[in-house]
């Protein structure tokens, strides 16, 4: 008796523990947000002192709502898409990030909500990004999610998700994406990823898989067309290299000698 | 998660529709479930879609917000025998008008009137006595159905996007009740449930500030759902509350793969019941 009363006991207590999805999806209604908004863009950020981290002052906040309003009409310009959906960005200081948004060095988006979180900090290194901006707070990255799949269509593959996003942006932790990429050709050239790892080991650290995937996808656009390569961005890995010859009219390994030439010929 | 204030007279008005149902004055039971029956529900359901904020365990659900309230009707028969019992229900929500709440309140994201939220539950549960010590019972026992859910939201920049899944589920249910007196009871209850993408099938639908539609996918969903109820029974009315967390996402196949992900959910649904038995 006292063992059937102990197992359904303990019955009891992990069913009860099983109910509660808290566990393992917190709810988070963080409410505590100063406001600046433009036609296009909606940026969140903390208020002087909210955290021990530094929190973007109101000119700090200006320069980032402005950059990422030029950012979405390159973004449009160059994948030739419209798009006028209002964009959410959610600023955390750079302490808060790491318990409220997973990191304290990026951010990542919700496309579905027009949203994507971001972490504010200084960094140490100068740098330009390729649309002219100096010292991006916040670069291009995480509002190419949101464009790409609010006018693409839900990528299929990590390789169009992450191509668009690090060939828009163009850089990866404050460095050229082409810079890194002729590096490792010159320096580690296990870290060049062919076209076929690129859709295959979506496992690489990002560091190397990232710059790889925004200098390919470079390569496509520039050889094929921004039209030919949107129609790719939402085909499955089952099928992107089907698709690919279908749409393209040319052969995977003919693409793949030609972007072993494009990665010899790249310019330091 | 707070009702809105205003669902105070909601409320009161599914009362009143409940007290035009005819109430059989026979002789007197303690409680609805000690015999077949059917039951008629009503309530005010409120529907919170939050968004993905921190994707790695444990994960966060956060701002932006979508939001509904609407009204749900419902239909239950409950059939008992020597020692299970089983219970058939139906519930469905009134299609209603959506927003959203970017975490201080204003919605950046939705039209209302042409973004809209509905929802069908067929349930059956099937449960046998687990243990019973005087006035208190437990039931354990699982239930099984299905849930469809359409979902449509219009963004403000005239674009949209529609989601329309029917999801077949299975799991474990408890139920424990205790009698206060002849007349009152109190009764708690939790579902697990688990829907697997292989008995699941959704269709996304995105079309452009344009109207025109720029992409369709089938998709395959892995749910996980808790939901508990609250009840507080007298003789055959009862009033109760019932908190429901879905959580989970969809691919293109029928897999657990979320690389190509198509939707997820990090619902919260909450609604205020009541139920008369005929």
């Amino acid at each position: 008796m006292n063992r059937c009363l102990k197992k359904y006991g303990l019955m009891l207590v992990l069913l009860g523990i099983a109910g509660c999805t808290e566990f393992f999806v917190k709810p988070d209604r963080q409410d505590q947000w100063r406001i600046r908004e433009n036609d296009r863009i909606v940026l969140h950020y903390r208020e002087p002192g909210f955290s021990d981290d530094p929190s973007p002052t109101p000119g700090e906040a200006a320069f980032i709502l402005n950059n990422q309003r030029l950012y979405y009409r390159a973004i449009q310009d160059s994948i030739h898409r419209d798009f006028s959906e209002k964009v959410l960005i959610y600023l955390h200081n750079q302490d808060e990030a790491v318990k409220h948004i997973g990191t304290g060095g990026g951010g990542h988006s919700i496309p579905k909500f027009n949203a994507f979180y971001f972490s504010f900090f200084h960094a140490g290194r100068e740098y330009t990004d390729q649309y002219g901006v100096e010292n991006p707070f916040l670069g291009a990255h995480e509002l190419v999610h949101v464009i790409s799949h609010q006018t693409l269509g839900y990528p299929g593959t990590k390789l169009m998700s992450e191509g668009y996003a690090n060939w828009l942006d163009g850089s990866y932790a404050k460095y050229d994406i082409g810079a890194i990429v002729v590096y490792y050709r010159d320096n580690e050239p296990e870290k060049i990823m062919t076209p076929d790892e690129l859709l295959f080991q979506t496992e690489r650290p990002d560091e190397v898989y990232y710059p790889n995937a925004g200098v390919f996808t470079a390569f496509l656009v520039r050889q094929y067309g921004i039209e030919k390569v949107n129609r790719l961005f939402t085909s499955g890995k089952a099928v992107f290299i089907s698709d690919f010859g279908r749409i393209f009219d040319a052969s995977w390994k003919d693409m793949n000698e030609k972007y072993a030439l494009y990665i010899e010929g790249l310019a330091p | 998660m707070t009702p809105n204030k205003h669902s105070g007279k909601e409320i009161l008005i599914f009362i009143f529709i409940l007290l035009l149902f005819p109430v059989r004055h026979g002789r007197a039971q303690s409680f609805p479930e000690d015999s077949s029956r059917f039951q008629v529900s009503t309530g005010v359901f409120f529907y919170r879609s939050y968004s993905q904020q921190k994707t790695d365990m444990p994960m966060r659900s956060g701002y932006p917000v979508l939001k509904t309230r609407t009204a749900v009707l419902g239909l239950n028969y409950r059939k008992i025998n020597e020692r299970a019992t089983h219970l058939l229900s139906g519930q469905v929500s009134v299609p209603a008008a959506m927003g959203s709440d970017n975490g201080t309140g204003r919605n950046f994201l939705l039209q209302k009137a042409g973004s809209r939220y509905t929802f069908l539950n067929m349930d059956y549960r099937l449960t046998w006595p687990l243990l019973k010590t005087g006035a208190f019972v437990i039931r354990h026992g699982m239930s099984s159905g299905l849930f469809f859910e359409d979902r449509h939201l219009a963004y403000q920049g005239n674009a949209s996007e529609a989601t329309r899944d029917w999801n077949i589920y299975l799991g474990p249910s408890l139920q424990s009740g205790y009698c206060i007196n002849k007349n009152w009871k109190i009764t708690g209850e939790f579902d697990a449930r688990l829907y697997v993408p292989f008995l699941n099938y959704g269709l996304l639908r995105k079309s452009n500030s344009s109207g025109q539609l720029f992409f369709k996918r089938a998709y395959h969903s892995f749910f996980y759902q808790a939901l508990f109820r609250l009840l507080l029974n007298y003789k055959r009315v009862s009033l109760g509350v019932v908190k429901s967390d879905l959580a989970g996402f969809a691919s293109r196949e029928p897999d657990f793969e979320t690389e190509g992900m198509l939707h997820h959910k990090l619902d919260r649904h909450f609604s205020i019941q009541m139920s008369v038995a005929l």
